[in-house]
């Protein structure tokens, strides 16, 4: 082996310079991917801007969830990036609908439950995202098969589906609507508990909890002007009666109706 | 579940190559086997090894790793048949996983992989008749070894763009030149895996198929990486396309169409690789624009630079941004010449998009002549000539007019 020529050194690090090439290109793409995902969540963000920062809270959440209920790296990753996807759907919700003042007829309800549908079939081509493109169809069916669009009975409901479906009702509690004070987090958790078993999976909500005590999550109590709250009342009730029936829209009654 | 199974069958051929090199380097070991037999095992489990772990690529067909192991083998100046072995036996054993997964077995690759080997030893050989010089205190040849680098830094991408120009149509230079430019990291680690072989074989014996395999397998790690993300990223930017579409006011798969139809006429047009996967992306979300205009009736000009913000701020996509900002601009005006202004990407995205929204909206038989019709009539401010002739060709090509 003393006899090997040092040219075999040099032969030997090319291939590794060639790994690190790689490497570093994967890491550039990987962040330039991020912001890639970033405008596209952003084009639904300008189009409803009180979901600000919605999907990138819920992927954030999802992602600690998954890890705290022992998921490996490469699923987080994936439920993190369907969880920031999650919504896309919503670009086929005519704006016409998100900022109609008054009642929604029926027609306007289908188009808007449609939502996760049409979030998954944008995305079928992205390839690793298959996998959990479930998530996207699915987040907002319930555990006793009464959600939309499908309702889909419980049992086919995966792991990860029940937690960004909880993950995601959570946020839409914790944060600030028009017609209400977002709810502070324990009363949100107590609100997805109560519902565990029909809407929400036990073991996603204690997950979350966990989570959100870890972190020291706070609601989001980030909007406009006070005119602009006023103006957007009685829609964005609307909207939220369809998006999130019965928990998100009916718990603020149930823990006292608390208005903007 | 497939995945899985496919993964454990990978697992059991894995260790069965590895265990041929073992018996190969056992036999090396006590030579009662002539000086050939145990060699030949001992790479053509290698090949078996590397064959299974091909090298991945963002765009374009992966690159086997038991190039590096046959190049290594053709360095030792094995014979023709020999070599046909080596490069056999690890195609037969990926063959066997895809037979099992009831995928038709493709013998043109058998031959092509035979005939690479022959080719690489021919080389050696003929390096070696010509000039028959050692580099300075190496064992290796100078001549064969420049001729096999060659062979696989330029010879197989080359091969693999007359490849694709056969089955497309397309002409050969721009693709070659994009397959050196987005694989020459994986070729340059083929190469230098090989000549460690043929270096160290006479004196580590078993030990190079560690030596070939090892270091390639960390250069793999990374290059795998990094075609993936890559990969996804196109694919997002594909899914990207559907946002305009979901608003109604685009007709379904406008986006993947044009882009689909751009990359053509780009290429086409002898566009760089580079070029062309820009025009690829302005092409997919030359719409997006319409997302933030919903409401209003917007002008073109304006759903032009609306995109373009859209896309800016994705990051690190400011040339496709720049395409799609002046893919409204007429490419001249009255009593002016030609605008260098206009890039040929934003031409060419603007022409094929007119094209597609006639195109794809009216009867069957008639489609693609109205189209071709309606954007030639534009000929004298709105579409450059040289586009719409490319176009021409490649529906022409493609069986389409």
């Amino acid at each position: 082996i003393l006899e090997v020529h040092p040219a075999t050194l040099v032969l030997l690090v090319v291939p590794a310079v060639v790994a690190r090439k790689g490497l570093l290109g994967f890491q550039a793409q990987a962040e330039a991917y991020d912001s890639l995902v970033s405008a596209f969540v952003k084009v639904i963000e300008v189009k409803d801007p009180y979901t600000r920062g919605h999907a990138e809270r819920v992927a954030t959440l999802s992602e600690a969830v998954a890890g705290e209920l022992g998921h490996d790296y490469e699923t987080r990753r994936l439920v993190r990036y369907a969880a920031v996807l999650h919504d896309v759907g919503k670009v086929g919700i005519p704006s016409a609908i998100i900022n109609k003042p008054g009642a929604l007829d029926d027609d306007e309800r289908e188009i808007i439950k449609r939502h996760p549908v049409v979030g998954a079939e944008m995305l079928r081509d992205i390839t690793f995202l298959n996998p959990a493109l479930d998530i996207v169809r699915c987040h907002h069916e319930r555990l006793d098969g009464r959600g939309y669009p499908f309702g889909v009975p419980g049992e086919q409901l995966s792991p990860l589906v029940r937690i960004v479906t909880a993950v995601d009702a959570f946020d839409a509690m914790t944060s600030t609507r028009s017609y209400r004070r977002a709810l502070k987090v324990d009363e949100a958790i107590r609100e997805l508990r109560r519902h565990v078993g029909t809407q929400f999976d036990g073991e996603a909500v204690e997950a979350l909890a966990v989570i959100v005590a870890r972190l020291e999550w706070k609601p989001t109590i980030a909007f406009a002007s006070a005119d602009e709250l006023a103006e957007l009342e009685s829609r964005r009730r609307e909207l939220d009666e369809v998006l999130y029936p019965p928990v998100a829209a009916s718990a603020p009654e149930a823990v006292g109706g608390v208005g903007a | 579940m497939t995945r899985r199974q496919d993964n454990r069958r990978r697992s059991a051929l894995l260790g069965l190559s590895a265990g041929g090199g073992l018996i190969g380097a056992l036999w090396w070991v006590v030579g009662g086997w002539g000086p050939g037999a145990g060699s030949i095992l001992l790479f053509a489990g290698a090949a078996a090894i590397a064959e299974l772990l091909p090298f991945e690529k963002a765009r374009g067909r992966a690159v086997p790793m038991s190039v590096a192991v046959v190049a290594a083998f053709a360095l030792l100046q094995h014979s023709p048949v020999e070599l046909a072995i080596v490069a056999g036996v690890g195609w037969v054993l990926e063959g066997l996983l895809r037979w099992r997964r009831r995928q038709k077995l493709r013998w043109a690759e058998l031959l092509s992989r035979i005939v690479g080997a022959w080719s690489l030893g021919g080389l050696t050989a003929l390096g070696h008749a010509v000039a028959p010089v050692s580099i300075p205190g190496i064992e290796l040849e100078l001549l064969p070894t420049v001729l096999v680098v060659l062979a696989i830094t330029l010879g197989l991408p080359y091969w693999e763009a007359v490849e694709s120009t056969a089955r497309t149509g397309v002409p050969v230079r721009p693709v070659f030149v994009g397959l050196v430019e987005s694989g020459w990291a994986g070729t340059v680690a083929l190469s230098a895996s090989a000549l460690l072989g043929a270096l160290v074989h006479p004196v580590l014996g078993a030990g190079t198929v560690p030596m070939i395999v090892l270091p390639l397998l960390a250069a793999r790690v990374g290059l795998a990486k990094h075609a993936l993300v890559r990969r996804t990223y196109d694919e997002t930017v594909r899914a990207m396309s559907r946002l305009p579409e979901e608003l109604g006011s685009v007709s379904r798969g406008h986006g993947v169409r044009v882009g689909q139809l751009a990359v053509a006429v780009a290429r086409e047009l002898g566009l760089a690789q580079r070029d062309v996967e820009a025009v690829e992306r302005a092409a997919h979300l030359h719409e997006v624009g319409r997302v933030r205009l919903e409401d209003r009736d917007p002008s073109e000009h304006d759903l032009a630079l609306a995109g373009a913000s859209v896309v800016h701020e994705a990051g690190s996509l400011d040339d496709v941004a720049e395409l799609i900002a002046h893919h409204r601009d007429p490419y001249r005006l009255p009593h002016q010449g030609d605008d260098p202004g206009v890039p040929i990407g934003s031409r060419i995205v603007r022409t094929v998009c007119d094209y597609d929204r006639v195109a794809s909206d009216g009867t069957p038989d008639r489609r693609p002549w109205d189209g071709l019709e309606h954007v030639s009539r534009g000929m004298a401010y709105d579409h450059d000539p040289e586009v719409i002739q490319a176009l021409t060709r490649v529906l022409t090509r493609d069986g389409i007019i």
